[in-house]
This record gives structure tokens, C-alpha cells and sequence, in this order.
């Protein structure tokens, strides 16, 4: 019993789990932890970005969320990296995400760090305006039996059931949801999907954690239009049609923490992604079909350290190797370009370091930056710089001052895919971008208030132009973009149970459009948020969410939409039953009704649903 | 005047005037030397640190009049002893049981743990026996936290089968230092997440004291990492805890346990009649701080010395 008090405990904060105070940031960052995701009470993983400042999402269809930051951009976007506990889901197909197949359901996440700016420094090629990192909870959070289901209007059938449990040495847990609903209103749009996950968690010694995750995702997913001969769809038929997809990882993880300082972790991790596409040859929808299935496999190992190189200093470096492989062929022949058959791969190194160093009282320089080879790119050499300077001007109070680089490069379908639908010519240059901030941090505890300002200027030059009104389809480097504004988050605490956030981004693009890309409206001008929680009681809590976006034009295929305003509520009441505690929470989505999304015919319209939850020892 | 309510300069006065006393004893009279036997209950660092300093003190102070000898393990104390000193429950039980009529220095052992009752010896005993127990009085820790930070008023303490016999005392303190205490009960059956889930939603910082069932491998690891998810700084009682992610600890170090055993030994064998001081918490303690958990909890804090100078002038204050 004397034990407890000489022995060693396993490290549970390591550096990599503690949050770098927003105040020491190079970047802009917006954190969404785990109680801001219970007060939002939704149920799909973009909505949760609505309250990230600046942040547009939309949904051109059930299949496909779209989450925008800065424009640029039509259904995937093509300039966002999206890392799950450090694991890249960017389709390096189609140069973007698919949220909605993501093997990842809102219950398992613990937070969300969206850094606000280019991030290829640390993340490398495609984190170019911004990078959503999610981070899972822990096995350990996670004790006991959870059972969740949800019933509402529009379809909405959900499913959770969620198993943990710890021991000395090993944590696991298991999770397993099934989702069905309707979608966007006037589409062909049910989605049916079934999500299975789990992880183990074991500390070998107290200074060493091994992780374990694997998770997987399939949907079935309606998509079409009722009236595939009025929809905008570059000379082809979207008639209804149902498109299966698979998506699923394991990921290894080991991490060594001798002290405070100083880590190293190794981690390695396997992804498949398999989808399908498809589509018919007009002749007034009455022609053929074809159906072009890709399957994408990506290989990662990285090993990173941190220490203490000399005083008042943080250093990280590391080196990663990433494979992408893609198959992707056609299922009907008789088209033109048909049979079609594209095996392609992407062999990618990289090394990174960045030095974070207190040089004088108050001051904080971050200096570092990615060097990375993309065989896709001829083995080319890509360099992605960042520094940037904080400058405490009291212990609450924040000024930043930041520069980096970062590219965007080519996805394989932009320089690699020649068929019936697209006629690429390869040897595409990167794109590149250059951009600049001030930013303000604010902290005034006597008045619960929190401020996050900056203003920017990021120029991309050698855009990557998906040329849609033309057939075939071609990407072709040429033009400019350069995306200036202003971006206000705060955070009021306005009584100890009521906070209030405010978010407000004014965003302008300026371009060249070329090749008759309307660049310069794919931004809404404004771009505000609200959303206030108010605990009534210690057992019932209350929010309300605000979302205004201004008009703008969604590329590649979608539409100008004209103003949308998001109006939701959500109510949770905690349950405290023999044995086991619960919630029963009601959420409204959309009060406001019918809002045209990604293009102008897509109406999303209200939702409502019921939501209970037991916890069981 | 108050620099000699420190308890290090009152020991290390003591100690000298007591060395000098001895020195002066044993020459004139040529008693035969003194048999201390130190009986460990394992042979870990933690139990290393403690027998040499203890060492270190009684040469310093007794010279060659005393004949340390230590054991580990199951051999049996020499008769012939003067005085014994039980490292460990396991150590002591043995003893106490075997030894009625040797003097008894018991210790490395919690006051509170379900099975140190040392009340079941007590009665059979012929010869004197005293207790130096592992746990601070719980008054150090409100001190450290008011220290530590400074706005916190509402501390939350999670009680497990041992640790909730300091229920009264740490109510009492809480009230003296105008802390507002939130306590909740975990048993081995409960789920730690759960019961902390309520816990940490209305305190301002979570106190854990030693207790065996609460900082057992399954619970620790989920304790902490809720802790720090929802923001709320963890107080603990190990420098081990502070490394796995609690805020700040106070905890005494087997040195200076040993050194305070060497004062109650010198104690014992300058009295007439030969008597023990009377059980006792730690006297000399050191606070541990992890200051990568307090800035990304976003907390600007005095460093260990500072921390440690508030907490011993509070003690001082109030004695």
C-alpha cells in the first residue's frame, strides 16, 4: 500500500495530447472539443464545421458533404487536408474528401483543431487553405456500455452501441452505428450506412503507449436526379442509380515519453477506399450506362521526435514515406475511350522540422518547414516554408505575425485520367501559395470574453483549372487567385451557464478566371455564426445556432446559390436512472426551411429528430 | 522570530544540540553500542533512498555508538536489538507481532489503508512504539492548490475506501481555508469516467489523495485523461503523478522520510524515560510541478521553490 505512493503511473499527457496554447500558435485555430459537439447535438460530421469562422458547408448530396474554406472549390475540395489521429483521408483520386464514407461517426471524436491557413510546413502537400485535424477519443474515456438511437423525419434512423473497458495495462473499446436518411429533398438521395471501429490501447510501461486502431464504413448511397434531364451535368445523365462504397484503415501507433519534453512516436497505417461512379449517355437519358469503379490503397510509416534541443526551445523533426495506389476501371464497354482501365501510383517522402524558440521575454519565434517528392510529379522536389512570430503583449494578450508557403498537387484523376469523360495531358505543375497574416489573440477574464482576429492576404498562383464546360473535361495549369479578408471569432461567457460565440469572416477573391472559372464569386463576401448554450439546469442544457452565408458560386459542376441562412436548436436533458445514466435530447435543424445548397435546385430542407442515450457500467 | 517555527531549522538545531549531547554521553560512560535494526519490506530504490539517509543522520549524529544493521525480507530481527525500525506494512506487521517487547519506529505506510490498523497490536505490546506515516495532513494540499492557483475556490475530491476516513479532517480544512469541497464516493464497482463525468462539471480543480482503489492502474490513466480533457487541473500526492499529466503534487521523498525517522530515533534515546515522540505525518515535504500540463491548461504559475516557500509559510503561519 506503500505502493502508490513510489510508484510510476503511465504518462497520460504527453506532448503530443497536450494542446499548444492557441497564445504560442504560428497558426489560426479553431478548436471544437467534445462540449461544444454535445451542445450542437448533430449527427453529421460537417455540420460541426458551420462553427468554425469562415467556414462554409453544403451538401450536394447525401454522398457528398462539401466543407469549403476560402473558396476555390466545387464538390470535393480540392485545397483542404483532412488528417483522423494523424491519418490523411484525402482521396488522392479525386483531390479531396468523402465526409460522408469517412470510418468515423461524431460519438468517437473527441476534438476537432482546424487550422485556419495553409499548413504544408507540417502536414505537407494539400494543406493549402486550411487543415480540419479530428482527433478520436481515447479507449479510457470510453468505459462501460453505450446504446444511442435517434429516430426523426426525413428518414433519420441512427444507431450507436459503443463497448469499453480498462484494465491495468490495456483499454479497448468497440463502436458500431448504423445511419439511414433522405437527404437533400428533391433528390435521389437515401443513404444507408454501417460503421464499425475499434481500438486497443496498451501501456507496456508507464512511459510507453501502443495503439491500435482499425475502423471501416460502408454505405449505400441513392444518387441522381428525379429529372436527370433538366440537371446541369456537362452533357451526361445523372439518372437515379445507387453507388456502394467501402472505406476502412488500421493504423499502429507507438509512442515513447521518457519525460516532459522529450517524445518519439512511430506510426504506420493502411486505408482502402473503394467507390463507384456513375452515369448515363444522354440521348435524352435513354443511353448507355457506364460504371467506373476506383479502388485506392494508401501505405504510410512516419517517425517523429520532439525535445529540448537548448533552453526556451522546442524542436520537432520527423520523416515519412507515404504509397498511394489506385485502380480504377471501367464496368460497361461500348463507350467511347472504353474499355478503360487506370493503375496508377504515387510514391511520396517526406521530412519536416519545426523549431519553436523563446528568444526574448514575450517573444516566440516558430520556424520550420516540409521538404516532400511526389513521384507523381516526376519525382520533383517540393519545398513548404513557414515562419511566423508571436509577440505577448501582456500574459491574455497576442499579436502574430505569420508567412508560409505550401502547394497543392495534382490528383490523379486531374493529371492521369484519359477516357471517355476526361482527356488529360499530364506534366501538371503544382499549385502554389504564398500567404501572410496578423492575427490578435484576446483573453479578458473579468469579462468571460475571448477574441481571435486576423486579417490575410493568401495569393495562389499556377491554379489547377478543372475546365468543366468543355468535353472531354481537362485540367490545365494558368491563373491567379489571391483571397484577402478579416476573420473575428470570440467566445463570451456571459453568466457561469451561459456563453455566447460569435464568428465573422469577410472574404474577397481576386482572379483572372481563367479559362471562364468565376474564382471570384466561389467565396460568400460574408460569413457569420452564432451560437449560444445556456445550462436552464445542472440536467438541462439548451443551444441555439445561427449560420449566414452569403451568396457565392460553387464550381466544378455546381451553381451560383443566393443566400442561406441555418437557423438550429437543441435540447438535452440528463437522465439519472438505476445502474446507468442516459440523455434524451431533441434537435431541430434548419427551423428557418427550405435552402438551396451547392446548386440552386437542391433544396435541404427541416429536420427534426429524437435522440436518447443510456450509459451502462 | 518566524524562521524558527521552520520545521528544517527546528530539526536541524535539534539534531545538533542532540549530537553534542551524545558525543559527551557515550565517551564518559562507555555505554556498549546501540543495536538499530532496520527491517525493509522489499529492496527498491524508494526503500534504498530511505536507509541511507536515515544512515547518513544517525552516523552523523550518534558516531560509532550505533550499529545499523539492515534486513530484508523474511530474517528475523536480532534480539539483542535496541530499537527497531519496520519499513513498510508488510515489515511492520512482522514485527509487531513478533517482537512485544523491542521499541518500534513503523513506517512507509499510509495512516488510512484498510489493513494498516495498528490498533490490533497495540494492546499485546510491552515496549514503546511510534508511527511515521506516508500521508501529508490533508491542510498541505488545500495549501498547495491555494498556492498553485490562486482563483481556484471550488475543489472536487474523489474518496475511495481509504481515503475517505480523511473525510472530516479535509471538510474541516476546507472550511478553515474558505474552499468550497465537492466530494463524491468511488467504489471498486463503480466506472471512474462516469462518476468524475459530474464531478468535474462544477469544480474548479480535482484533489486526489492516496487511496489505493482510486490510483489503481485501471482507474488512474481515465482519471487523469478526463480530467485534462474537460480542463480542470489534477493535485495529486507523487512526483510520479505529476509526470503522468496531474498539474502539481506534494509528497515527501524517502529522504527526508528518513531523516525525520533518524530525528524520532535520536528522540527516543535522549529521553528519561525512554519514550517515542507520538505518531506523526511527514514534516518536511517537496511539491512537484509539470509545466507542460500548466500552460496548455493555459495556467501561469509560481515555480516549485516558490510554491514551496507559500505552502511551509502557511504552515507557519497557522501553527
Amino acid at each position: 500500500m506503500e505502493d502508490q505512493f513510489f510508484k510510476d503511473f503511465p504518462i497520460v499527457i504527453s506532448p503530443t495530447h497536450l494542446v499548444q496554447p492557441l497564445a504560442d500558435s504560428p497558426v489560426a485555430v479553431t478548436v471544437i472539443d467534445r462540449e461544444l459537439i454535445d451542445a450542437m447535438g448533430v449527427r453529421q460530421i460537417p455540420d460541426l464545421l458551420r462553427r468554425v469562422v469562415g467556414f462554409v458547408v453544403a451538401y450536394e448530396s447525401n454522398l457528398v458533404p462539401v466543407v469549403s474554406y476560402h473558396g476555390l472549390n466545387g464538390g470535393y475540395t480540392h485545397r483542404m487536408q483532412v488528417l483522423i489521429d494523424g491519418r490523411s483521408v484525402y482521396d488522392p483520386v479525386f483531390g479531396g474528401v468523402h465526409w460522408a464514407t469517412l470510418p468515423l461517426v461524431i460519438e468517437d471524436i473527441e476534438r476537432i483543431e482546424v487550422v485556419r491557413g495553409p499548413n504544408a510546413a507540417t502536414d505537407g502537400a494539400n494543406a493549402f487553405l486550411s487543415t480540419i485535424s479530428i482527433i478520436t477519443r481515447q479507449a479510457a474515456e470510453d468505459r462501460g456500455t453505450t446504446l444511442q438511437t435517434r429516430i426523426g423525419n426525413n428518414g433519420i434512423r441512427d444507431l450507436y452501441v459503443r463497448q469499453g473497458q480498462t484494465s491495468n495495462r490495456l483499454d479497448y473499446r468497440l463502436s458500431a452505428a448504423f445511419q439511414e436518411d433522405q437527404g437533400v429533398k428533391n433528390r435521389y438521395d437515401h443513404q444507408q450506412v454501417y460503421y464499425l471501429a475499434g481500438r486497443l490501447e496498451a501501456r507496456p510501461s508507464a512511459d510507453t503507449q501502443v495503439s491500435a486502431l482499425m475502423g471501416y464504413k460502408k454505405g449505400e448511397f441513392q444518387y441522381g436526379f428525379e429529372d436527370p434531364t433538366t440537371a446541369p451535368s456537362f452533357g451526361l445523365c445523372f439518372s437515379p442509380h445507387t453507388r456502394p462504397i467501402h472505406d476502412g484503415y488500421a493504423q499502429l501507433r507507438w509512442e515513447h515519453n521518457p519525460n516532459a519534453t522529450e517524445q518519439t512516436v512511430f506510426q504506420t497505417y493502411f486505408s482502402e477506399l473503394k467507390a463507384k461512379t456513375a452515369y448515363q449517355q444522354p440521348t435524352v437519358c435513354g443511353g448507355l450506362w457506364d460504371e467506373r469503379t476506383y479502388l485506392v490503397r494508401r501505405y504510410d510509416a512516419d517517425v517523429r521526435r520532439r525535445w529540448t534541443p537548448f533552453e526556451n526551445a522546442r524542436l520537432v523533426v520527423g520523416a515519412g514515406a507515404r504509397l498511394d495506389q489506385v485502380e480504377a476501371f471501367d464496368q460497361v464497354d461500348g463507350f467511347p475511350g472504353s474499355p478503360w482501365r487506370n493503375d496508377v501510383e504515387n510514391q511520396h517522402q517526406r521530412l519536416f522540422g519545426n523549431l519553436e524558440y523563446r528568444f526574448a521575454k514575450g517573444w516566440l519565434l516558430n520556424m520550420g518547414g516540409l521538404l516532400e517528392r511526389h513521384s507523381l510529379m516526376d519525382g520533383e522536389v517540393f519545398f513548404s516554408p513557414r515562419v511566423a512570430l508571436n509577440y505577448h503583449l501582456t500574459d491574455a494578450q497576442t499579436l502574430r505575425f505569420g508567412w508560409s508557403r505550401a502547394v497543392r498537387i495534382p490528383s490523379f484523376l486531374e493529371e492521369t485520367w484519359n477516357n471517355d469523360l476526361w482527356a488529360q495531358k499530364g506534366s501538371l505543375a503544382a499549385e502554389t501559395i504564398e500567404s501572410r497574416e496578423i492575427g490578435y489573440l484576446g483573453q479578458f477574464p473579468d469579462w468571460g470574453l475571448r477574441l481571435d482576429l486576423r486579417i490575410f492576404r493568401n495569393r495562389t498562383r499556377d491554379l489547377l483549372n478543372i475546365v468543366f464546360d468543355q468535353s472531354p473535361l481537362q485540367t490545365l495549369n494558368g491563373g491567379y487567385a489571391t483571397i484577402t479578408g478579416f476573420e473575428a471569432q470570440t467566445q463570451w461567457d456571459i453568466t457561469s451557464t451561459t456563453t455566447l460565440r460569435f464568428a465573422y469572416a469577410f472574404t474577397t477573391i481576386d482572379s483572372d478566371n481563367p479559362f471562364e472559372i468565376h474564382y471570384t464569386n466561389s467565396t460568400p463576401r460574408h460569413i457569420s455564426d452564432l451560437f449560444l448554450t445556456h445550462q436552464l439546469r445542472d440536467d438541462l442544457m439548451a443551444s441555439l445556432g445561427f449560420n449566414y452565408v452569403s451568396n457565392m458560386e460553387w464550381l466544378e459542376g455546381g451553381t451560383p446559390v443566393s443566400s442561406a441562412r441555418y437557423l438550429d436548436f437543441h435540447l438535452a436533458r440528463k437522465l439519472k436512472l438505476p445502474r446507468s445514466t442516459g440523455t434524451i435530447a431533441f434537435t431541430a435543424q434548419n427551423l428557418l426551411g427550405d435552402q438551396a445548397s451547392y446548386l440552386d435546385t437542391n433544396i435541404v430542407g427541416r429536420q427534426f429528430f429524437l435522440t436518447l442515450k443510456f450509459d451502462l457500467d | 522570530m518566524r524562521n524558527f517555527n521552520f520545521n528544517q531549522l527546528k530539526y536541524a538545531a535539534t539534531l545538533a544540540l542532540l549530537s553534542c549531547t551524545f558525543a559527551a554521553t557515550f565517551t564518559a560512560f562507555g555505554r556498549p553500542p546501540l543495536q538499530i535494526s532496520v527491517l525493509l519490506t522489499q529492496n527498491t530504490d524508494a526503500y534504498q533512498s530511505f536507509v541511507d539517509a536515515l544512515q547518513t543522520q544517525l552516523r552523523r549524529t550518534l558516531g560509532d555508538q550505533a550499529q545499523i544493521q539492515v534486513q530484508s525480507g523474511e530474517t528475523p530481527a536480532e534480539d539483542a536489538a535496541t530499537l527497531l525500525v519496520a519499513v513498510g506494512w508488510p515489515a511492520a506487521q512482522r514485527v509487531l507481532r513478533r517482537d512485544p517487547s523491542i521499541p518500534v519506529i513503523a513506517t512507509f505506510f499510509s495512516q488510512y489503508s484498510i489493513t494498516a490498523d495498528l490498533t490490533r497490536y497495540e494492546p499485546q505490546r510491552l515496549a514503546p512504539l511510534t508511527v511515521l506515516y506516508l500521508d501529508q495532513p490533508v491542510e498541505r494540499y488545500l495549501r498547495l492548490i491555494r498556492a498553485a492557483l490562486p482563483h481556484a475556490t471550488r475543489v472536487g475530491v474523489l474518496y475511495g475506501p481509504s481515503s475517505r476516513k480523511q473525510s472530516t479532517a479535509l471538510r474541516a480544512a476546507a472550511q478553515r481555508d474558505r474552499f468550497t469541497l465537492k466530494e463524491v464516493e468511488l467504489t471498486a464497482q463503480d466506472n471512474v469516467v462516469r462518476v468524475l463525468d459530474s464531478l468535474l462539471a462544477m469544480i474548479d480543480v480535482l484533489l486526489v489523495l492516496p487511496d489505493p482503489e482510486v490510483s489503481s492502474d485501471k482507474n488512474v490513466y481515465p482519471l487523469l485523461l478526463s480530467s485534462y480533457r474537460r480542463g480542470i487541473p489534477v493535485i495529486g500526492f507523487s512526483k510520479a503523478y505529476v509526470h503522468a499529466g496531474a498539474l502539481a503534487a506534494v509528497y515527501s521523498t524517502p529522504q527526508q522520510l528518513g531523516q525525520q525517522t533518524a530525528t524520532m530515533i535520536i528522540h527516543f534515546l535522549q529521553s528519561n524515560p525512554r519514550h517515542f515522540p507520538p505518531p506523526q505525518p511527514p514534516v518536511d515535504f517537496q511539491i512537484s510541478v509539470n509545466p507542460s500540463v500548466a500552460r496548455s491548461l493555459g495556467l501561469t504559475m509560481p515555480d516549485e521553490q516558490a510554491l514551496y516557500q507559500h505552502v511551509r509559510a502557511f504552515e507557519a503561519v497557522s501553527r
